[in-house]
């Protein structure tokens, strides 16, 4: 059954589905009018919590949500000793629920809301639609998916050989890429959670960043002091994922901050 | 590729027979030695390999510093190239074959277009797809915070199911690499589970000896990736008999 907390809230101060909305998300924003127009019947708005859980493993999926603008979520595997890990991190360049399985399966990890904000939410039944009535749909989320595959498996490899400060070094990159400002409100706690590491881990990292000027640590937020720090630091997954990105589909990843 | 309805391998095999025959003309049977380059990083994927029973082929990133290291492992009860991106894309990680034996080859061309003509059919590979994206999401987290022995044992076992036997041709030197570890690490490891029972290493090949036993000394990757499997795709994930 859909978590109830994958609804968002409702009535007048949920957010509107305008033309410009769709150039929050860098698929939608991709999407030719005609396919927008197919899908937009069944598609809305809503507003996401940060630590909301869009599904729980073993729910039904039953819809795609699409982040808008710095909205991010994560895909976490919960593991028995009670650490739930990050398997991959999707924003406005992605969506999240079904684009690989089609729907009606039982989520495999745990969606969760890490940075809130707004997202366009759409069945699966009539994401399917769209995808066989207008072939660009199809070609595009397919293109999407294929990127979404290389993250993953560059991160299976770096998470068994990199050392763990040039993947949060790498983590830091991403979150900036999608969030496009240099203020991230995120924590060295949910940094040492997502990483299933433990906190002094991550905060002789943060301090080591810190003195060479890449970050600056602050309550509730990590700040990117310098982006060519972070580059230099982290491995080279970063680049190589963003590099697919381009090649296979040009515009689907966020740009950085200009 | 005995009988006359069945390929041998499972993810085709439990495709209707209606949805088996659409493929069926498009199919090519071939053998896989170890080493095959099934997907060059770069080139554009045009065909998938369906590996038959006891061949086993893997998707390997080849990180800086000649480090490398296995993204998935994919035997009998799947298929590599194109599943998630449907082909006519620029290949990510490197296809290989890891264990030689029979595999049957399609184009991309002709399984899309068979997902075009049948529902149940683009159903059936979707479910494969939400499996081997579960694989490699359950592997980021193991990889990043479960202990090498463990990760190990979770290897020995995936192969052994891939493999159908006891008697594993790999040798310690190998799986280092395929899981990012330095050679003398791995095999002390290995010793340490061969300590125990479990397992018996011998020259250029490992056995599973107590498979029971190499199942609570996995990491709980192992059960969760087997239920998802079970779960969507009901009898293609192999269950190895003694």
């Amino acid at each position: 059954m859909v978590n109830s907390n994958a609804h968002g809230t409702e009535g007048s101060s949920a957010p509107s589905l305008f033309r410009t909305t769709f150039s929050a998300n860098q698929i939608l924003n991709l999407l030719p009018r005609d396919a927008l127009d197919a899908m937009a019947g069944g598609m809305d708005a809503v507003e996401l919590r940060r630590g909301q859980c869009l599904f729980e493993p073993g729910d039904e999926v039953t819809q795609a949500h699409f982040p808008l603008d710095s909205t991010v979520v994560a895909l976490v595997v919960p593991m028995r000793d009670g650490r739930t890990v990050e398997a991959t991190t999707i924003g406005r360049e992605g969506a999240i629920g079904g684009t690989v399985s089609r729907g009606h399966q039982r989520a495999f990890t745990r969606a969760v809301v890490h940075i809130p904000g707004n997202a366009v939410r759409i069945s699966l039944k009539n994401l399917e639609a769209a995808k066989r009535a207008v072939p660009d749909v199809h070609d595009l989320l397919s293109r999407y998916e294929d990127c979404l595959m290389a993250q993953v498996l560059q991160s299976v490899g770096c998470a068994a050989v990199h050392p763990l400060e040039a993947r949060c070094a790498r983590w830091l990159l991403l979150m900036h890429d999608r969030l496009r400002q240099p203020d991230l409100p995120l924590t060295q706690e949910m940094l040492a959670d997502m990483f299933g590491a433990t906190r002094t881990y991550v905060t002789r990292i943060a301090s080591s960043l810190q003195k060479r000027g890449a970050i600056v640590s602050r309550r509730g937020i990590i700040h990117i002091e310098s982006r060519e720090l972070l580059e230099e630091t982290t491995c080279e997954c970063y680049g190589l994922v963003r590099q697919h990105f381009e090649r296979v589909q040009p515009g689907l990843y966020p740009a950085g901050e200009p | 590729m005995s009988k006359d309805s069945e390929t041998g391998n499972r993810l085709l095999d439990s495709l209707s027979p209606r949805d088996r025959h659409i493929l069926t003309p498009d199919l090519r049977p071939l053998t896989l030695d170890r080493g095959d380059v099934l997907l060059e990083p770069g080139e554009d994927v045009v065909q998938i390999y369906f590996p038959g029973p006891g061949t086993i082929a893997a998707l390997v990133l080849h990180l800086h510093d000649g480090k490398s290291a296995e993204a998935a492992m994919i035997g009998m009860e799947g298929a590599i190239g194109g599943i998630i991106s449907n082909g006519d894309k620029p290949a990510f990680a490197h296809g290989v074959a890891e264990i030689a034996g029979p595999a049957l080859r399609l184009s991309t061309d002709a399984l899309e277009d068979a997902k075009q003509r049948s529902p149940s059919l683009r159903d059936h590979f979707a479910r494969y797809a939400d499996c081997l994206l579960a694989q490699v999401l359950q592997s980021v987290a193991c990889n990043a915070v479960h202990d090498f022995d463990a990760r190990l044992a979770r290897w020995l076992l995936a192969t052994q199911d891939r493999c159908g036997k006891n008697n594993l041709k790999v040798t310690q030197d190998f799986i280092a690499d395929m899981l990012g570890v330095r050679r003398p690490y791995a095999t002390r490891i290995a010793g340490q589970l061969e300590q125990t029972g479990s397992i018996h290493r011998g020259r250029g090949t490992i056995t599973i000896v107590d498979r029971a036993r190499l199942e609570r000394q996995a990491c709980e990757c192992y059960g969760y990736l087997r239920n998802h499997f079970e779960r969507l795709l009901p009898g293609v994930y192999p269950a190895y008999a003694d």
